[in-house]
């Protein structure tokens, strides 16, 4: 199947910017509330250790694209497992990007509902973020990614605006880096993980990519790697803001700590950061939903992802209307968590061994 | 939905195509078919001559012809001689033979006149066309402060030769085309053949000729027809008067379209940074262009976001205003009866209401309109407590700002954007700002000029494009054409200031 | 597809239209200024809120309005005040919260929760305490012509950058009140007849109100601590001279060291040093251009202001009061000594021994000498 139409290509560059994007989400605002319940003060240490750790899945999934340079997932599973269960993998991963479009949609609505529209129903909030996000996942790689890597700059500016809370900062508040004892760091690499998710995109990606297969792993690492300082840095602030008994009780340091500050014409820019964190967060649903239709497309429209648009909606809808505790939140989370453990990690090591093998055999009957 | 479809779809007629008719050898059958085929018009003229011992006819239409013309260079030397070899008598540059009798409506039409003498099967066919024409002037919706004066008029030899004068290169190429089957309206492109990509001509020219329309009445309506996204509310073509942007603009790589009868060329393709800036910005040193194309970006902002923003701060988040100013506006909102969608939407449809009365009376009574509707309403709808003041203010500051955007298309688009936006954050405060902007961030994503796309160079980024767009870095820096058309050649300029010892190093 | 999504759209905006749910009209709100707590009997709680109301015309003057309720906690009297107020109850513009000495004297946490806990509050407002009962002040209503609710924030702002008071506001607190190594001071307001006075500081001790610091103590705590405002001046006796006449100086530039050592035995030494380079502001006895009177006059100071130093650094030990956050160097740098006193950091604070000196240098004494 020749997936790779010429005017939907990218170029690496761009992809930089598209893994960006996916990568730097949801995640963000609580991230140092979640690393410090039990990394204490060196949690920035975990959010760097966690970086190194998906550079190696990075590597995995790179290498495991490598030996089918013009198939994306959906295409060589089939060709790794055979056609049945092959397909029957493909519609799982497609899911699972579905699912993880309907968590960030999840986390996304849980947080605009707490700090800024109390009363507004939940469903018109996500009607109106579907709508929006239809209207991009419609059109093909290269609008997509034109849309990412202008909203990239919205990245800089969070960086400028959690400066602001220098102002009041307490160096002493990560001392002893250590207190948690490195297991502890080492094992809150597992917390970190889901919010840097993103990455994976590439199996999907990848062909669609301009240039050698180097370039493209140099392409990824560098966004993982800002993805990686970018979070180091912010889990940074938080921690020298917020003391360490304060901050288990602020889910979302980066916005509280922000809610205090005021200029001469505006105060409150907490509102303004959560508006553009709104928009990081839009772009990583937007990749996640769109590596999910690209699969239903493939699978059941013969790679017309338009199509499967009549009826996504509905299913992203449903997911990420029903939880309406914390507990669901937290079970969805959970299942992510395993699901990435499974899909993202276990199963491509599997897959590279095979198709390894099968390489080799080829070869050799060569 | 067929119906539907019956109403909005062209039909498209094939016309047959005419027969050729051979000139009769009679000189009134001649007339009579003329006549016919040019509906018995009351200017159609006709004078009886002698030539060469033969009768002839000479005939055209006295609308489009100069009187003076035809009395001097064909019947005064006809009368004259009375005998010879036509040619060589008159002094008529344009000169033609034609046989077939069907051409000949056409031609009187375009300002020729025709003389058939009898018995000979060719008719002489001689331009005579006035030269009725408006002087040059510069064009009042596009001044400058310092640089050309000059715009294009209504005639497009005249406008061509605006151009050629500014470009005096053996590379610029000017293609005509006939568009409009009935009209046929001439339409000229024209290029730099040695910087322009073929691609992108070869584009201009599948569009223009698929244009089937009987009418062509301004640059504006063939605009429409080659436009990528007509669906779009943004301008993907620059229309200007400016010969010397035209000119720029041809010298980038770009494609200018100028029509017969009209002063506007078309530019493209074109990117949204082409809507921001004006020819000021290079006639001026590069530190004050730049500052000032940053202060219409952002103008163009403000024009289409702070209603919207005001509507949300007021209405949803109050928290937003600092203390000293939350009981101003307060003091101020507190007795206005309507929301403040109601209110915003009210003042800005009367601002352009008050713009559009503006814009079509002669201009004393223009600034009646100015004074009631400015100052009059504006106070004392304050007064009677229908609008707040601050709501006034951010009123005027956007009509204002939309004013200094360059482009009018692009100001139109910029001003009908800002209701769809007021709605949604009267909707959902500042998540609706969010989303509407972003509707239209990928809205302009998508959007393609020619292949071009829309927002380059910024995305896609192009980081050596970007010296020339929020500011203007100085000429001598600027050593590439822009990225986003593909031109053959990058380079345009090199070097220039090698005569500055210390400057050589920086470069 | 295309008219699919046009329906879907249009179907959208139509339900939309049913609502603009979380609207919040300014013109609704009764924006409170300044909320004053004090406590009631039987463990409950009087609140005290003024609101300020700027007038619709331009003719008419604004005008506080003061009003109160009993209750348990502090949503409880919001509630109860905004059955007695026209209009929505509005707490996003806060700009005060002042605290009543009394009520001070327990956990203060509990009065801020609301305040913490409210996506629309202001994180921005003074904490201060007040002398007596925060009602009794806020019932003044006017400072001379001027209204309670903002008279009272430009005084604290005012005494903030006269380095009289810490600058804090409800956030800035926050990771200190929750930080077992570290103490607040907040600002003390004092009633003194027909004004309020903000130049004292009240001392906690987990947040628990201990004790209060006069304005030279007050200034000499944030000269210690690092944390002057624009201004910082003194007038001090220039003591033990033949002709005593009063000094006035500003200091200019402060450098401070503080350095917190354990001695091998658990015993905590913190060495405080700081180096003034004052300005001579008022000084009746002139000749301040001779070397042997500024000379003399450095040693004066220096010895006056080492002597203030001591004196508030001995107070603040006996409040308990850990306001340069001595305990948060430990749990930081010496975390095993820090379990070890974790359980009664009170104590052992007390025994701290701290060893404090001044340094100042006249560098100017003002147009004349």
């Amino acid at each position: 199947m020749q997936m790779v139409k010429k005017n939907s290509s990218i170029t690496q560059g761009q992809l930089m910017f598209f893994i960006l994007q996916a990568q730097i989400g949801v995640g963000i605002l609580s991230l140092p509330h979640v690393l410090q319940l039990t990394a204490k003060g060196g949690a920035w240490i975990s959010v760097l250790f966690a970086g190194l750790f998906l550079q190696l899945v990075i590597i995995i999934h790179w290498a495991l694209c490598k030996l089918y340079p013009s198939d994306n997932i959906y295409s060589f599973l089939p060709k790794i497992v055979g056609k049945y269960l092959g397909n029957l993998l493909s519609l799982i991963y497609s899911g699972y990007f579905l699912f993880t479009a309907g968590m960030i949609l999840v986390r996304l609505l849980e947080i605009i509902h707490k700090w800024m529209l109390q009363e507004t129903p939940k469903w018109a909030v996500l009607i109106l973020i579907l709508v929006l996000s239809i209207y991009l996942v419609r059109e093909n790689l290269r609008i997509i990614t034109r849309f990412f890597v202008i909203t990239s700059f919205i990245i800089v500016v969070m960086v400028i605006l959690s400066l602001v809370g220098y102002m009041n900062v307490d160096f002493t508040y990560i001392f002893p880096i250590t207190e948690a004892g490195w297991v502890n760091i080492l094992k809150t690499i597992k917390d970190a993980t889901p919010a840097m998710l993103g990455f994976e995109i590439l199996l999907v990606f990848y062909p669609m990519v301009e240039g050698q297969s180097n370039g493209k792993l140099k392409a990824v690492s560098v966004a993982n790697l800002l993805t990686t300082l970018f979070y180091t840095f912010e889990v940074f602030t938080s921690l020298i803001i917020f003391s360490p008994e304060e901050l288990p009780l602020v889910p979302e340091p980066m916005l509280y700590m922000l809610k205090a500050f005021s200029f001469h014409i505006v105060d409150r820019i907490d509102l303004l950061f959560l508006a553009l964190w709104f928009v990081i967060t839009f772009t990583s649903l937007t990749a996640y939903l769109y590596a999910g239709i690209v699969g239903l497309g493939q699978l059941f429209h013969k790679g017309q992802h338009k199509k499967s648009l009549l009826y996504v909606p509905f299913i992203v809808f449903l997911i990420s209307f029903i939880p309406d505790d914390t507990f669901t939140i937290l079970y969805y989370e959970r299942m992510i968590s395993v699901a990435f453990r499974i899909l993202i990690i276990g199963l491509p090591i599997f897959f590279l061994m095979i198709g390894y093998v099968r390489k080799k055999r080829r070869e050799q009957t060569i | 939905m067929f119906f539907l479809k019956k109403l909005f779809t062209n039909h498209q007629k094939k016309k047959p195509s005419e027969e050729t008719v051979g000139l009769y050898s009679s000189l009134a059958k001649n007339l009579n078919y003329l006549q016919t085929n040019l509906s018995h018009s009351s200017d159609l003229k006709w004078e009886q001559i002698n030539f060469n011992n033969k009768k002839g006819i000479l005939i055209y239409l006295e609308s489009v012809t100069d009187r003076e013309k035809i009395e001097k260079k064909v019947i005064y030397p006809l009368h004259k001689k009375a005998e010879g070899v036509i040619e060589e008598i008159l002094p008529i540059a344009q000169f033609k033979k034609i046989a077939h009798l069907n051409k000949l409506p056409l031609l009187l039409v375009k300002g020729n006149c025709i003389l058939i003498l009898e018995g000979l099967h060719e008719a002489y066919v001689m331009g005579v066309m006035p030269s009725y024409s408006r002087s040059i002037s510069e064009p009042s919706n596009e001044q400058v402060v310092r640089g050309a004066h000059d715009g294009f008029i209504e005639n497009l030899t005249t406008n061509l030769y605006l151009i050629r004068h500014r470009i005096e290169s053996t590379k610029l190429k000017v293609h005509y085309y006939e568009v409009g089957e009935i009209t046929k309206t001439k339409v000229a492109v024209l290029y730099m053949q040695d910087i322009v990509n073929p691609k992108l001509v070869a584009e201009v020219d599948r569009r223009i000729t698929s244009i089937s329309t009987d009418t062509i009445a301004s640059t504006g309506i063939i605009g429409e027809f080659i436009e990528t996204s007509p669906l779009s509310p943004f301008p993907q073509i620059l229309y200007t008067e400016r010969p010397d942007r035209t000119a720029v603009n041809i010298m980038e790589g770009r494609v200018a379209i100028l029509t017969e009868g009209d002063s506007s060329a078309m530019i493209l393709p074109v990117t949204i940074s082409a809507f921001y800036q004006s020819p000021d910005d290079y006639n001026s040193k590069w530190i004050i262009g730049s500052f000032i194309r940053l202060i219409r970006l952002a103008s163009i902002l403000i024009a289409f976001q702070l209603p919207a923003v005001y509507i949300a701060v007021v209405g949803f988040h109050p928290e937003i205003l600092p203390t000293e100013l939350i009981f101003t506006v307060q003091s101020s909102v507190g007795k206005v009866p309507f929301p403040p969608i109601l209110e915003a939407i009210l003042m800005e449809l009367t601002l352009e209401v008050i713009r559009e009365a503006g814009l079509r009376l002669p201009s004393r009574v223009g600034q009646t309109i100015g004074i009631v509707g400015g100052l009059v309403i504006g106070e004392s709808v304050v007064r009677a407590g229908l609008v707040s003041y601050p709501m006034i203010i951010v009123v005027s500051l956007t009509a204002i700002a939309s004013f200094v955007v360059p482009s009018h298309e692009m100001s139109t688009a910029i001003r009908i954007l800002r209701f769809p936006l007021m709605v949604l954050s009267a909707l959902f405060g500042i998540v609706g700002i969010s989303v509407g902007l972003l509707f239209i961030l990928i809205h302009l994503c998508r959007l393609e000029s020619f292949g071009t796309p829309f927002l380059a160079p910024f995305s896609p980024l192009r980081m050596k494009d970007l010296k020339d767009t929020f500011v203007r870095f100085p000429i001598w820096k600027l050593n590439q054409r822009p990225h986003d058309i593909h031109p053959q050649r990058m380079t345009q300029e090199d070097y220039s200031r090698g005569w500055d010892a210390d400057g050589q190093k920086e470069q | 597809m295309k008219k699919w999504y046009v329906v879907l759209i249009g179907f959208c905006v139509l339900l939309f239209l049913s609502g603009c749910w979380d609207q919040e009209l300014l013109k609704n709100a009764r924006l409170l200024s300044i909320a004053g707590f004090d406590k009631a009997s039987e463990n409950k709680l009087f609140s005290t809120y003024v609101f300020h109301d700027q007038p619709m015309s331009e003719s008419q003057e604004p005008k506080d309005e003061i009003k109160s309720a009993i209750g348990r906690t502090p949503r409880e009297t919001r509630d109860k005040v905004d059955r007695k107020l026209s209009n929505y109850f509005r707490a996003y513009k806060n700009r005060v919260v002042m605290i009543g000495e009394e009520l001070a004297k327990k956990d203060i946490y509990p009065i801020l929760d609301i305040f913490y806990r409210d996506p629309h509050s202001s994180l921005n407002a003074k904490i201060v305490v007040a002398q007596g009962k925060a009602s009794d002040l806020l019932a003044m209503k006017k400072v001379g012509n001027t209204l309670i609710s903002d008279e009272i924030p430009k005084l604290i702002d005012g005494s903030e950058e006269k380095t009289l008071v810490t600058a804090e506001n409800i956030q800035s607190i926050c990771p200190v009140l929750f930080d077992p190594g570290e103490d607040i001071l907040l600002p003390y307001l004092t009633k003194k007849e027909t004004d309020i006075e903000c130049a004292q500081l009240a001392m906690f001790h987990n947040r628990i109100f201990t004790g209060v610091l006069n304005p030279n103590e007050s200034t000499m705590f944030l000269l210690l601590k690092g944390s002057p405002g624009k201004i910082a001046r003194m007038t001090r006796e220039e003591i033990d001279s033949d002709n005593s006449s009063p000094i006035t100086f500003d200091v200019e530039k402060a450098k401070h060291d503080m350095q917190v050592r354990v001695q091998p035995k658990g015993k905590i030494v913190v060495t405080l040093h700081a180096d003034w380079k004052i300005g001579i502001t008022e000084y009746a006895q002139n000749h301040l251009n001779e070397q042997k009177i500024v000379d003399r006059l450095n040693r004066k100071i220096s010895e006056d202001m080492t002597r203030l130093a001591r004196q508030t650094i001995k107070k603040m030990q006996e409040a308990q009061c850990d306001g340069f956050g001595i305990g948060r160097r430990i749990i930081a740098f010496h975390p095993q000594v820090w379990k070890k006193m974790k359980g009664n950091w009170a104590y052992h604070y007390k025994k701290v021994q701290f060893k404090a000196d001044v340094k100042v240098k006249i560098i100017h004494s003002g147009v004349i000498n």
